[in-house]
């Protein structure tokens, strides 16, 4: 079998002692800025990706990708005490989470969020070993206008999926691929966008994107709100949950698992629509319907197991096709160029270590985050007596010495700080950072894909309807176009965001 | 004129003026030919569209079945406090070095907090700043100005 002989030499990777202690410095990590409300994963790995230029590809690699589902367990943490989503994929745990805590059922509910996490990371972790080869497989046939369409279609269905107005998106998403645009073309040698500004002759590094709009941008905007917070991090005891709790958590578990897997490998898909996705289900499916909102255990099984299935899963589309299907898997395509390697399916053969080390890793990681986050409860719940006005001078600290190490140079802490106020302006126009973020990171892809597949056709510009697997990506596309055009489906798509 | 929402309408008129700047800069590249395309090619094309898209966004704004909205008040305390502080960190960094920088850097960000208090920010200045030494100079071995230049 060959599943068995690459997951063993992904568990030889994970388990070498470097790799296991790079796992749980990103697990604990995630954890820490999961339950931190105001920083989020993507900052974070922004922050640390200058760290790992240092580190084997493989091992860098493990300890993002462990900051990213680490905080989904964290977040939960948050939302459950303080009512509070320490992450976005946590919106909905809040609800029904904290009604628990107020119950004094705050261990219970922290349990359910713990185990449901587990069991979602190790089946999806799964669905990501079955599922991934095939896919890469089928990702080796596809030419330069295969690969433009696919890029089109993971845009649009990256929006779709997404809240917020869709023609705000796209707008969005063009800003961000002209933005990847500036600096040298590597074709022509035309510098495009510079200005004369010899800071951005190699064009806009996109940690500076990153931070600027997630890390400072979020600084300036959770400044500006003033709320008072409460917390129960006093009477937090009973973990165990009753053998009803049991019962009634489990179907949840499991369809909020299968819901997350689905929905992560979606272009867009990902953590926080999973959560959305499934809290809807289970208040539809439930028997106990009219207890969600006042503390309903499926309102925190359901969700949890989601965002979870779904963070594991959204990985599926960037080790096989290379293409980024959310704002932290963006950064994960740049943590994966800094180390030289190209994301897309020829990571499967050519560095076989690193992708079965990192699903590997991602076992051990799951499980590492359920012994931090239950036994550790206490430290965590302390962490969140820190008032912001002491963490966000870190945050900045942290972000501008990662932006400065970049390549040592001060001009990219300017054009951080430029890109933030930008950030910050367009999110009070009702625009989300997120799109602009994967345009970024898609720009110069998408044009070096169209170019080739232009030269390929002599010119003709046919060649992505005659293709047939570009065709097939495209007519994909305009159906998922066509279907939010409908009134009725814009009207459900926003109350499904609007969920509460 | 009334306009009903005043978010779309914002940014309608930022996406064309976006657009419209990009497309013209983007005039000066060689737009090449249909079987090998130049460097003003695709900018120019994706420039258009946000172009386009931004005035559809902004007419519609105007509708007068449109969704209310408003612009929330742009927090400009905050963002100069914020961006000022970083702003005077990159141009202190070359001069003081990391460990001075950043004392400056979290004094001057902390400041922007409605429950500024000096005792707090001191410490949390010399816990970072000794921080930072530590693991990036110390730890990390970062290409980093550590100290002011005249004392090295």
């Amino acid at each position: 079998m060959d599943l068995i002989s690459n997951l063993s030499l992904g568990f030889a990777t994970a388990l070498s002692l470097q790799n296991i202690l790079y796992a749980f410095i990103g697990c604990l990590l995630g954890t820490l800025i999961g339950v931190l409300p105001g920083i989020g994963p993507v900052a974070t790995i922004a922050m640390l990706l200058p760290v790992t230029y240092g580190l084997d590809p493989t091992t860098a690699l493990i300890m993002l990708a462990g900051i990213f589902y680490g905080a989904q367990y964290g977040g939960s943490t948050t939302a459950i005490l303080v009512n509070l989503p320490g992450e976005s994929s946590s919106v909905v745990t809040a609800i029904d989470g904290y009604q628990m805590a107020r119950q004094g059922r705050a261990g219970t509910a922290l349990f359910t969020a713990g185990f449901g996490s587990f069991f979602a990371g190790c089946v999806a972790t799964m669905v990501l070993a079955a599922f991934a080869p095939q896919l890469a497989q089928l990702a080796f046939n596809f030419g330069p206008a295969d690969y433009f369409s696919l890029m089109v279609l993971g845009l649009v269905g990256a929006i779709i999926l997404s809240s917020g107005s869709i023609l705000k998106a796209i707008c969005m998403i063009l800003v961000g691929l002209l933005l990847g645009l500036v600096g040298t073309d590597v074709n022509s040698g035309m510098m495009r966008y510079t200005f004369n500004i010899p800071a951005l002759f190699d064009g806009i590094d996109f940690v500076c994107v990153a931070m600027g709009l997630f890390g400072f941008a979020e600084v300036i905007t959770n400044l500006s709100h003033k709320d008072k917070r409460e917390t129960f991090t006093k009477n937090v005891s009973g973990l165990w949950p009753t053998w009803i709790d049991f019962k009634r958590m489990m179907p949840a578990i499991l369809r909020g698992t299968t819901l997350g897997s689905i929905l992560g490998i979606l272009p867009g898909g990902g953590a926080v629509l999973s959560s959305f996705a499934s809290y809807t289900l289970e208040k539809k499916v439930s028997k106990y319907s009219a207890e969600f909102g006042k503390g309903a255990i499926e309102g925190v099984a359901g969700p949890e197991s989601a965002n979870n299935a779904a963070a594991q899963t959204s990985f599926i589309p960037l080790l096989t096709m290379g293409i980024p299907s959310n704002a932290v898997m963006a950064l994960m395509v740049g943590a994966m160029t800094i180390h030289n390697i190209q994301p897309g399916p020829q990571v499967m053969q050519n560095n076989p270590e690193l992708f079965w080390g990192l699903i590997a890793s991602m076992w051990v990681g799951n499980l590492m985050l359920v012994i931090l986050n239950l036994p550790m409860l206490g430290v965590w719940v302390k962490l969140l007596t820190i008032p912001y006005r002491f963490l966000y001078p870190a945050i900045l600290v942290f972000c501008c010495i990662g932006v400065y190490s970049l390549n040592s140079n001060v001009a990219n802490i300017y054009i951080t700080a430029i890109l933030s106020v930008f950030g910050y302006v367009l999110s009070k126009f009702g625009c989300e950072a997120a799109p602009m973020l994967l345009g970024f990171v898609l720009g110069p892809m998408m044009e070096e894909y169209f170019r080739r597949a232009l030269i390929l056709s002599q010119g003709s510009y046919s060649t992505f309807v005659t293709n047939p697997i570009s065709l097939s990506l495209l007519v994909v596309t305009a159906i998922l176009v066509s279907i939010m055009a409908f009134p009725s489906i814009k009207k459900k798509r926003q109350e499904a965001f609007q969920e509460e | 004129m009334n306009v009903r929402n005043k978010q779309n309408f914002a940014a309608g008129l930022f996406f064309v003026a976006f657009g419209v700047f990009s497309a013209i800069a983007a005039r000066g590249y060689s737009m090449g030919t249909g079987d090998d395309i130049g460097p003003g090619y695709f900018p120019f094309w994706l420039a258009v569209l946000l172009a386009v898209l931004g005035t559809v966004l902004g007419v519609s704004s105007l509708a007068t079945r449109a969704e209310r909205t408003g612009i929330g008040k742009l927090d400009w305390k905050s963002t100069l406090w914020i961006v000022g502080a970083v702003v005077l960190f990159a141009f202190l960094l070359q001069h003081l070095g990391v460990v001075l920088s950043v004392v400056v850097l979290v004094v001057v960000s902390s400041m922007g907090s409605h429950e500024f208090t000096w005792r707090g920010t001191a410490a949390s200045s010399i816990v970072l700043a000794v921080m930072i030494y530590l693991v990036f100079v110390k730890g990390l071995h970062l290409q980093f100005p550590a100290w002011p230049t005249i004392f090295s």
